[in-house]
């Protein structure tokens, strides 16, 4: 699945390990773009539906520029590449935050009428938008935080298992690479902060990247395709597909005069 | 209204960039704070108050926004203190 055009650059290809050519199920691609927030011109505002023009109100009155540019970037960035992929016009494109739990309007989005899997992250300072055709996605990527007290937040985090690999020693960056890979299985099954992450068990760092055992889903495990994505060395991210066949990541930067001109 | 209200948005508006939400904003709202950061507020609230937070009272109502975790510590502090007299 190729966007109709090639403008924003591909910078990287990687791999699930599993995908292994087995006949009748090649690889499908899922693919993850970086950006950083930009400020939004006007006329690309208009992408906004009316929840979104609200908060962004609400950001600049507060005068918080940061969390304006953010949202609004993620909010074009997501619409200007379902647009490229379904060839549905970008200001056409409607999404639903609906929240499965409770019907608020924060839930992982989902375009209607469209045949295509979306999923946004996003820190301060860089926005993920994962797209693919192949099933529920899910992406995350986290801001490396050095100062964490990660040994405390792996309490919350790891199963039994995992507590039994996860070192006292273990930097702060393999707490953030089970943290990401977590967090990206529960945005792809929707279930978010509902499922504590410590039901979920990992394969050890160093193995192929593989959900071992998830309590609450007994199915997932065999169809959760979990990759690890390389956003540089500030931040750690990951994707999951959810699919019956092995995915193939494709890692790509947009450019700001993209984003802003189109 | 609760006693705890103001340590609460203390902590959040450190972890939030300064940003200072609203008594009954929802925090988790399209991506206003993320969930490294609520993960964070369990353990904030557990350290802070001594409070073990488990099983059900990990529910995600109970931290949605400033007031609901404000209104989780005044219940569990006053009803261990019911408890304790």
């Amino acid at each position: 699945m190729t966007p109709r055009s090639a403008e924003p650059v591909p910078r990287q290809t990687t791999f699930d390990p599993s995908s292994a050519a087995v006949p009748g199920r090649e690889p499908v691609d899922c693919d993850v773009w970086w950006a950083a927030p930009v400020t939004v011109p006007a006329h690309r505002l208009a992408l906004l539906d009316p929840a979104e023009r609200q908060r962004y109100a609400r950001h600049e009155a507060d005068g918080n520029h940061g969390a304006r540019d953010r949202h609004a970037t993620a909010a074009v960035l997501l619409r200007t590449l379902a647009a490229r992929y379904t060839g549905c016009p970008a200001d056409r494109v409607r999404v639903d935050r609906t929240c499965p739990g409770c019907g608020q309007p924060h839930g992982k989005p989902r375009l209607p009428g469209l045949d295509l899997h979306v999923s946004l992250s996003h820190t301060d300072d860089l926005i993920a938008v994962a797209v693919t055709r192949a099933g529920p996605v899910g992406v995350d990527v986290e801001r490396i935080d050095r100062g964490l007290d990660h040994r405390a937040l792996a309490r919350y985090a790891l199963s039994d298992e995992e507590t039994a690999w996860f070192r006292e020693t273990e930097p702060v960056t393999g707490f953030y690479l089970v943290w990401t890979r977590k967090e990206s299985i529960l945005k792809a099954t929707g279930d978010g902060l509902r499922v504590p992450m410590a039901t979920l068990t990992l394969s050890a760092p160093g193995l192929p990247v593989r959900l071992l055992d998830a309590t609450a889903h007994p199915g997932l495990p065999a169809r959760a395709r979990t990759t690890d994505l390389r956003p540089g060395p500030d931040h750690a991210a990951a994707v999951t597909v959810l699919a019956d066949r092995p995915v193939r990541i494709r890692e790509s930067d947009v450019r700001a005069d993209w984003l802003v001109r189109e | 209204m609760s006693e705890y209200l103001e340590e609460v948005h203390e902590f959040v508006a450190q972890h939030a960039g300064g940003q200072r939400f609203a008594d009954d904003e929802d925090m988790f709202a399209a991506g206003r704070i993320n969930s490294l950061f609520a993960v964070q507020l369990v353990m904030w609230v557990e350290r802070t108050y001594g409070i073990a937070v488990q099983g059900e009272d990990l529910d995600i109502a109970n931290f949605r926004t400033v007031a609901d975790v404000a209104r989780f510590v005044e219940t569990r502090l006053g009803t261990d203190a019911a408890v304790a007299s």
